[in-house]
């Protein structure tokens, strides 16, 4: 373990932040006419929420979210979409919900800089703090996996892969505390701005190690004989077609999951809400009241699945990620690092 | 509304399909495992990738429902 590893991380980060973002409000502009619906609906949906007083779960306002929403499923209302409706209104909360996940991901990335810049400012060598000891244990053992996986390379990328862990994890993580957080990677614009940066950096790499040439050669299979130079016409489109899948499919992969466990956390309240409701209306308790009642923790599980899922997508993204870039190495094929 | 109830379908038929691979795969490296303990690190690398590019079909599955919803 180098003394410099979590400075440069920090710094890595921090660049990575601002790349992030651009690229995920890139993908907002463009997704502004999709997301347009679900501005509706989330205004609609707030109303709801303001006149059932809901303070902790969502009963009623669930249903007519998940209606309203059509393609874009459910959402938890969270800390900073409730505040933003009760006091700036709702027509500010429309303006904004586009950009929730880019206030979260801000939060995240500043916390993680903030982090480590603190950690790698006071690095002691003998006799190291506990946070010191934390923070070289998470870049000691991600540094290993990149050797595991690109050799004697992995110092090289070790900065960007394991900034990706790290903000991928943490995004994922943030939909897991409970009362008020979404989670930034249920939002596919996040993801696809994560897969995009992949895909930029594997074929940066591709273009510095190999050259020009070098870098269409491998798309054609490095042909060697007369007969694999003929087959190479039919496998560069499909090569470059797999290279273009590679971003949607990492950057779908992850989405998918993290709003998998989201949505399956927001239905299970939605059903222990509904649940304690019905009940309660059985035993005949006034409609003021209802409406401040929690539901049953029926989601508190789902929350185990979460945490066991976002380590298990980060880590698979991270990895995909290195497995990519090995690839683009001039002897990737070989599998030198084993 | 009957869409909503074939998509529902489709997912589940993506489900079993995935569960079957993932079975096999994973059942394929506790074996290994069991074989060679010093290899756990490197089998179970190589594992968690292989059950992601399986998840990853009911993965699609489940996004092309959302797509699809009506």
């Amino acid at each position: 373990m180098s003394k410099r590893d979590p400075r440069r991380l920090a710094t890595v980060c921090a660049l990575a932040l601002v790349l992030v973002l651009a690229a995920g409000g890139a993908a907002a502009q463009q997704h502004d006419n999709q997301d347009e619906h679900a501005g509706h609906g989330h205004a609609e949906e707030a109303h709801a929420e303001e006149a059932h007083g809901e303070a902790v779960d969502r009963g009623h306002g669930d249903e007519a979210h998940g209606d309203s929403h059509g393609g874009s499923g459910y959402h938890l209302d969270n800390i900073v979409t409730l505040l933003i409706a009760n006091i700036l209104g709702n027509d500010t909360a429309e303006a904004l919900h586009d950009w929730i996940y880019t206030i979260y991901a801000l939060i995240v990335a500043l916390i993680i800089a903030i982090f480590f810049m603190a950690i790698g400012r006071g690095l002691r060598d003998r006799a190291p703090t506990r946070v010191q000891m934390f923070a070289e244990m998470i870049v000691g053992s991600l540094y290993d996996l990149f050797r595991s996986i690109l050799g004697d390379q992995a110092r090289r990328f070790a900065p960007y892969l394991g900034t990706l862990f790290i903000f991928i994890l943490a995004n994922n993580l943030l939909g897991i505390i409970p009362l008020g957080f979404a989670a930034t990677s249920s939002f596919v614009n996040v993801t696809l701005a994560l897969g995009l940066m992949t895909f930029c950096y594997t074929q940066y790499v591709g273009i510095k190690e190999l050259g020009i040439g070098g870098y269409l050669y491998h798309f054609a299979g490095q042909p060697k004989s007369g007969i694999e130079w003929v087959f190479s016409i039919i496998i560069f489109p499909i090569e470059v077609l797999s290279e273009l899948i590679k971003p949607i499919s990492l950057s779908l992969r992850l989405f998918g999951n993290i709003f998998g466990e989201e949505t399956l956390i927001a239905v299970m309240v939605f059903l222990g809400v509904s649940l304690m409701q019905f009940l309660l209306g059985l035993m005949g308790t006034p409609e003021g009241v209802l409406g401040w009642l929690p539901g049953f923790p029926f989601h508190v599980p789902f929350y185990a699945i979460a945490l066991i899922g976002s380590t298990v997508q980060a880590l698979v993204f991270t990895l995909l990620s290195t497995i990519y870039i090995a690839l683009m190495l001039p002897h990737g094929h070989e599998g030198e690092a084993h | 509304m009957e869409t909503n109830g074939l998509l529902a379908l489709g997912l589940g038929l993506a489900a079993i399909g995935s569960g079957l691979g993932l079975g096999k795969a994973i059942e394929g490296a506790m074996t290994a495992m069991g074989r060679q303990p010093e290899a756990i690190p490197k089998i179970q690398t190589a594992m968690i990738i292989g059950a992601a590019f399986i998840e990853a079909l009911t993965i699609y599955a489940f996004v092309s429902v959302f797509v699809l919803k009506a």
